[in-house]
Order: structure tokens, then sequence, then C-alpha cells
């Protein structure tokens, strides 16, 4: 019975762990009229007490790393992790970073991903629609898709290195006009 | 007798969209202390931008999503004056409509979250909702509604042909009706004026002391905008008509607002005049070899000044890259704001200076 | 320990900046690069409409004085230049932008060893229950 109230009208709260702000202006603007999510009974009230659905921007830096654990905890669940943009879904283009963890998932098991660099309000609609998709699966009792967490050693440290970029680019290229010839399926992709 | 509570504000918090901690030190709801702790949104963007001097522009867009326009103008700025390239009249004209652009939409934002911070939130509608007017310009010029990529080392890498100048001017009509609605509003609103005058004064000598830029020190008397000094021409400001900087004597929120509001008016003219001069033409000149030598290049962002400082070795990759955002030199700003006043003026004074913590922290 | 050279540049470039601030310049920032072994600072004044630069090196944990007896707008900046370029300058605080204890030093020098952060909490968040 509380799940269902819960998606009938979802209370987010909103965390921004380091991003350059594009997708929490966004966030921001989904609340407003011509997208106007308040009318699906979300709101954005600021209490870690009252929120269903945690959604953050970001890739996670070290000083709201702690920050971020304590909001997760200070919360009730059930809950959800809304992973809103490119750096909170990967770390892109901070993954390299000293001072970023790579993407919100490294730090907490995220449920929904919204790609987009700034993610538009439609996109972030959909990920909330997802999202209580997913809740109404709990609330039947029916297997939902598990939230994903991963490791931040899995993406490997690079440095960019313009002579060693254009000389892999040129070799995939060449590679390519011979596979293109015989018909293979798997052409190597090339850098963009 | 008097004791003192220590009440935190931040990283999380409804009102800032943005992580910044500030540590208040209470007696009875009157401040009496304020420590600010930033480095909650350092991403190390300096170090990324030892990187690909062309790329380099998308990573200086990324610095703040509000301002990215402004970001990216200033870095490609820097690194043609390094080079000694000279975009075409065309994309000077380019840049400054997308850059006055973004000017309209960021003020439009801070106005919107001022009222919310106040608890008017019928006005805090009203503002996005006009907002959406200029990102649908900017998505329709650009592509995309934030992160608008229009600048290239060398000039811009999108047109804006006759058609998309008429809906531009379509858009600016839409918005003479709504900005003189809102100037209203501003300057006679019953709510509006009583909650923000007098609160979070700023004196013009500790404006100039603590290094203020922006509509923050052009409320407290200091007359300084980058645009209309032309010892320091950049983008198309040295073709259009100079015009004075707003500058208000009473260095309150209210007037840093009121500030605000006049430029968005000067916004309106610039696009037109911008329009008006554009001839045919390319839009990017050619940049051949790698940057070797050292150029400082400032903007002025909506927040304030803007100055970057780029440094090339002669090697593609950029050897020292320097950000200094406007909201950097205005945080020391908040403490003398701050001291003697309510606390719950605290949300409306420190969203007036426009704080940008993903500016600051890079 | 002191070194002649260095003393003799730090007065000059002090000297410098008290005239700068005699005539009434503003102060707009001040950039710190790594010129391997020594760092470069280059202060960035604004005085009736033009730009001038001051320039000092100083060799890597030299420690020099501060600007901000004349310049209080410089505290932030130079804050971050110890942090950022693990400069040495006096009275200026560390950890403005970095965490203390994240084993994080100077990264904006050339030789910094880029420490990639460990993500793993100290111990993983409960999963999210599935009934209240």
């Amino acid at each position: 019975m509380a799940l269902k109230s819960l998606i009938k009208s979802p209370w987010i709260l909103h965390f921004d762990t380091g991003s350059c702000n594009g997708c929490d202006i966004e966030i921001f603007a989904t609340l407003t009229p011509l997208y106007d999510v308040e009318r699906f009974g979300i709101l954005n009230r600021g209490n870690p007490k009252h929120a269903d659905v945690l959604v953050l921007t970001g890739p996670v830096t070290q000083k709201t790393r702690s920050r971020l654990l304590n909001l997760y905890e200070m919360m009730p669940g059930p809950k959800l992790v809304m992973a809103v943009g490119d750096c909170a879904c990967s770390g892109a283009p901070f993954v390299n970073a000293y001072n970023t963890m790579g993407g919100v998932d490294t730090v907490l098991p995220v449920d929904i991903y919204v790609p987009g660099c700034a993610a538009r309000p439609e996109a972030v609609i959909d990920g909330v629609v997802k999202a209580l998709e997913k809740l109404g699966k709990l609330a039947a009792g029916e297997p939902a898709p598990p939230a994903h967490m991963r490791e931040a050693g899995d993406i490997p440290l690079e440095v960019y290195d313009p002579e060693a970029a254009a000389a892999k680019a040129k070799a995939a290229t060449a590679a390519a006009k011979p596979a293109a010839a015989k018909g293979a399926k798997d052409a190597p992709k090339e850098e963009v | 007798m008097a004791r003192t509570t220590v009440v935190p504000f931040g990283p999380q918090h409804p009102v800032l969209v943005e992580p910044i901690h500030l540590r208040f030190e209470v007696e009875e709801e009157v401040v009496k202390g304020v420590t600010p702790v930033i480095g909650y949104n350092h991403r190390g963007i300096e170090k990324l931008m030892e990187n690909d001097f062309k790329k380099n522009v998308f990573i200086s867009e990324r610095v703040c999503g509000i301002c990215s326009h402004q970001h990216s103008t200033a870095y490609s700025q820097a690194v043609e004056r390094v080079m000694g390239v000279t975009p075409p009249d065309r994309a000077l004209l380019i840049r400054t409509i997308m850059f006055e652009l973004n000017r309209i939409h960021s003020h439009l934002l801070i106005i919107g979250l001022e009222a919310d911070s106040i608890g008017y939130e019928n006005m805090f509608m009203q503002c996005w909702r006009d907002r959406e007017i200029v990102m649908r310009l900017v998505e329709m010029v650009s592509g995309n509604r934030v992160h608008y990529s229009m600048n290239q080392v060398g000039g811009v890498r999108r047109d804006i042909d006759d058609a998309k100048q008429k809906e531009i001017e379509a858009g600016l009509k839409r918005f003479e009706e709504r900005f003189a609605d809102l100037d209203n509003i501003m300057r006679h609103d019953a709510t509006w004026t009583a909650r923000l005058k007098g609160i979070g004064v700023l004196p013009r000598k500790l404006a100039l002391d603590l290094g203020a830029v922006g509509p923050v020190a052009r409320a407290s008397g200091v007359d300084y905008d980058i645009r209309s000094t032309r010892a320091h021409p950049y983008a198309a400001y040295h073709m259009l008509k100079s015009f004075k900087p707003v500058v208000r004597e009473e260095g309150d929120v209210w007037a840093r607002m009121i500030v605000r509001m006049d430029e968005l008016w000067i916004c309106l003219d610039i696009i037109r005049e911008c329009m008006g001069l554009m001839k045919d033409g390319p839009i990017t000149a050619e940049v051949k070899g790698n940057p070797n030598g050292q150029a400082w290049s400032r903007v002025e962002a909506s927040r304030g000044e803007l100055v970057y400082f780029v440094k090339g070795n002669g090697k593609p990759v950029m050897d020292r890259v320097k950000i200094r955002t406007p909201t950097f030199s205005n945080i020391p700003s908040l403490g003398p704001m701050l001291m003697g006043c309510q606390v719950a003026d605290i949300p409306p004074i420190v969203t007036a200076i426009d704080p940008c913590i993903c500016c600051t922290d890079r | 320990m002191a070194d002649e050279a260095t003393e003799g540049a730090i007065k000059a470039c002090r000297a410098e900046i008290e005239a700068m601030h005699t005539a009434g310049a503003r102060f707009v920032v001040l950039a710190g690069l790594d010129l391997i072994g020594k760092l470069e600072i280059i202060y960035l004044f604004q005085h009736e409409g033009q730009l001038k630069e001051v320039k000092l090196q100083v060799p890597y944990d030299y420690q020099f004085p501060s600007i901000t007896d004349l310049f209080p707008s410089a505290n932030f900046v130079e804050r971050e230049t110890v942090d950022l370029l693990g400069a040495k300058i006096e009275g200026a605080a560390p950890f403005l932008e970095l965490t203390e204890g994240s084993g994080i030093v100077a990264p904006l020098r050339k030789n910094a060893v880029n420490p990639r952060p460990s993500g793993k909490p100290a111990t993983p968040p409960a999963a999210p229950k599935e009934a209240m």
C-alpha cells in the first residue's frame, strides 16, 4: 500500500556531486512550466527523510563523496538512485581527473541512468517514468532490474598523446579497407 | 546571555543548486561570523586542459553549464591571440550574439532563483518559463540547450543564416513584453522591494578591496564592465555603439538584481545591432601550426570578469591554462555582506551574488 | 635556507607590487606555472585600462611572502596556488580546493602522479529494501 502512494507521488532529493550545473539546471527546468513534472506529483524537497528518489549529477568529487554516502544512508527505504547526465553515468569528460571518482556508480548502486550533456528535460522525465516502473515492479513483487555498481578502477587512466592517437587512427583506416573489401561484419572502430 | 550556535549551510540545500558549505556562527537569529568552505566542485580542469588545444574548447565549455559559451569564447580568444589568428567579422558577430543570449538566460535564471529564495514561487516559475524562449532559440542555432559548442579556435562552427535571424528577432520581440513586466515587478512590487532592500549591503571600499567583479561590484558603485572599456576589445564589441556600464550606488541585494534587469535590456539592443551588422563571409579562419607563447584574455561573463591565461610550447598539447572565474572573486565579499544579517536573509543574500560554485572550484 | 638570487628577485617583485599599490592599480589574478625545478608566478594588475604583469621565479618549496597585506583580494588565489602547485606562501592556508587526507599533492606539477581515487567506500551502503 505504501509503495502505491510512492508511485503516485515520488518526492526527489537533488544533490550535485560536482557537476558543471548544466544537468542541474535542466532538472530545475523540468520542475518549471513547459515541462512541469509537478503535475505528476513530483516535488523537490530538500529533506532526505522525505525523499524517495535521489537524483544525482556530477562525477563524484572527493569532498562530496562522504556527503553523498551520508545522504544515501539518511534516506529511508525503499529508495531509488537516479544518475542524470554523462558525468554521473560514467564520469566523462572528467573520468581522468585527479579529484573525481568517475561517476556515481563507483560510490552508490544506481538504478536509472539518464545520459546527455546536458540531459534534456524530456530525458529526465523519461528516466523518472522508468524509475516509477521499477518501483511498480518492486511493489508487485516482480523481479526488477538490479541496481548497478562498478569499481572505480574499471576505467583505465589515460593520458592523451596526439601522435599516438593519430597513428592509431591511421592504422585503423588502413585495416578497415581490406576488411570492407572482404565484407566482414566487424570493422575496427575509428577514434572520433 | 547570548550563546553562539553553529549553523551549517550546505553542501546539500534546496535553495542553492551547487555544493558550497557556509559555516555560520549565529547568536539569537543574527549572524556573527561566516566561513566559506569551497572545493566540493573541484574537478581539476586546469590539469585536464593540458591536452590538445583544439579539444580544450570543449573542456572549457564544461567548466560551467550556465556560462559555458562565455568560457569557450575566452579560451578561443586567448589561443587566437597566442597564434596571431583573427577570426572573420561574421564569426565575431555570431560569437557575440550567442554570448548575449547566454547572458539573457543566465540573468533570468538568477532572478528566478532569487524569487524562489524569498518564497515568491510564482515569479520563479514565470522567469524560468521566459527562459525557455531563449533555450529554444539557442537550440535552433546550435542543436543543444546547454553547451552550445559554437566556438572553435579561429571562429565559430555553425552559421546563423537569415531564417534563424528572423526567429531570433521574433524571440526578442516576445522578450520585450516579458521584460517590461519583470522590470515593473522588480522596481515596484511590494514583496520584492520590502524583502530585498537594505539587506546584504557591500560598501564601495570593500567591493574594491575584496576584488568583487560583475553586477556585485557595479551595484556598489564600481563602474567597471569589460564590454564597455575600449582598451580591451573582444569579440564584436568594438564594432558596436559604446554603452555605459549599469551602475547603482545602494550596494544591497535589490540593487544587484536591478543591475541585472537593466543589463537584460542592453542584451536585446546588442543582439539586434549584431544582426544588423552581419554581412556574408566565412565563419572561421584557418589555423595552422601549434600555439607557442602565452596570452591573457578577459571577457565580461554574466557574473563578472572572466580571465583566461594560456601558455603553449609549440606542441599541440597546451602547457598551462589558468582560469579565474568571477565567482572566485566574489565569494570573499560574502563575509561582510552576511555579517549582522538575520538567518532568514541568508538565502537571498547568497543567491544575489549569483554564486556559480562550479566556476569557483573548477 | 636563503638563496641570494631568489631573495633579490623576491625583493624586486615586492617593490614593483608596492609601486602598483601606490599607483592605485587593481589586482586581477595570479597565475602559477611549473617550469620544472622552479615555479613562476605571474601577477596581473590593471592600471588605467592597461594590463601589467609582474613575474617572480622561485625554486620549488621556497617560501615567499604573500601580497594580501596590500591586496586583500589575493587571498583565495594564493591559497589555491599553495594547494595545486605546492607553492609555499606565508600565511596562505592549504586545502581550499583539495581534501585533506586524499593523497593528492600539488597536482598541477608536471611530475605529479595522478592517484586514481580508490572508489570503494569503507562499508558498502545497504541495498535498497524492497518493502517498507
